[in-house]
């Protein structure tokens, strides 16, 4: 199971976890917004595999939503916006 | 003016993130399709100020968002208690064996304060950049940054299988190392 950059994940603090270089492809250091107070708790919290576990499951919640046909109810509006489009042009309501 | 053949598309395309979007913000299909619809006329009424060739899904999700803190405006306070009080309701203990539920974290993403919500959706599942997220939330990119690294501590903590990270913290004492040893 090889971490690899995915699109959209959310980089780690740097400073905060060096094995999650490999997970992270933006280079912007991130570690500068973290309040210093913190350090200990993100130092303990982050950890690489709950974190890659945090990510997939975040998308995959995402992805059960994005994968659900499109409710006819958003066609028909749709068609509906666009008939009254061309009964009323110009007059946008 | 009419729209352009290919802005109908595009938007018709969106549906399934704006509703993906909707859902992770109220935590609920029916309300989150009503907010949809809405986003989908404003859209369709303004579709003039979209700038052809930029992200409409990320012009839509702005829209979606106003549209949702504008509706809920009024009576939000009641709308965040009673969903912040069931989703800790729902908020189990952690499971034991490692490995974490799809419900169990869905519960534990409606639990987290909704600006921290929002900000790891679009960052961590929506595909956004930290810069656009910002925009489609009206924020600083570092307010974003930091919305989304509490976020992330957050629900780690929340999410730490086996072990509350207090436990954690504390079994890395050297102290209480050396006291447990003391006692076998």
């Amino acid at each position: 199971m090889a971490l690899k950059p995915r699109e959209g994940l959310p980089p780690h603090p740097p400073s905060a976890m060096p094995a999650a270089a490999l997970d992270s492809a933006d280079p912007e250091p991130e570690a500068a917004t973290v309040d210093p107070t913190m350090d200990a708790g993100a130092d303990a919290t982050l950890d690489p595999k709950l974190q890659d576990q945090i990510g997939r499951q975040l998308r995959a919640a995402f992805e059960e939503v994005v994968n659900q046909p499109v409710p006819d109810r958003f066609r028909q509006l749709l068609e509906e916006l666009e008939r009254k489009q061309g009964g009323a042009k110009g007059g946008a309501k | 003016m009419s729209i352009p053949e290919q802005q109908k598309q595009d938007l018709l395309a969106a549906i399934p993130k704006l509703r993906a979007f909707a859902v992770s913000l109220c935590g609920r299909h029916d309300q989150a399709d009503d907010l949809v619809q809405e986003t989908l006329v404003k859209a369709w009424a303004n579709m003039a100020s979209f700038q052809p060739g930029t992200n409409m899904v990320a012009w839509l999700f702005t829209i979606l968002r106003n549209a949702l803190y504008t509706e809920y405006r009024k009576h939000r306070r009641e709308v965040q208690d009673s969903e912040g009080v069931h989703a800790a309701k729902l908020v189990t203990a952690p499971s034991q064996d490692g490995h974490i539920h799809f419900q169990e974290f869905r519960n534990v993403l409606l639990s987290l304060p909704v600006d921290q919500r929002e900000a790891l959706i679009l960052v961590g599942a929506s595909g956004m950049s930290y810069i656009e997220a910002a925009e489609i939330c009206g924020c600083p990119v570092g307010t974003m940054k930091s919305r989304v690294n509490r976020a992330r501590v957050r629900l780690a903590e929340l999410l730490a299988p086996g072990e509350s990270v207090r436990e954690t913290l504390e079994l890395a004492e050297p102290a209480l190392a050396d006291l447990s040893h003391a006692g076998t």
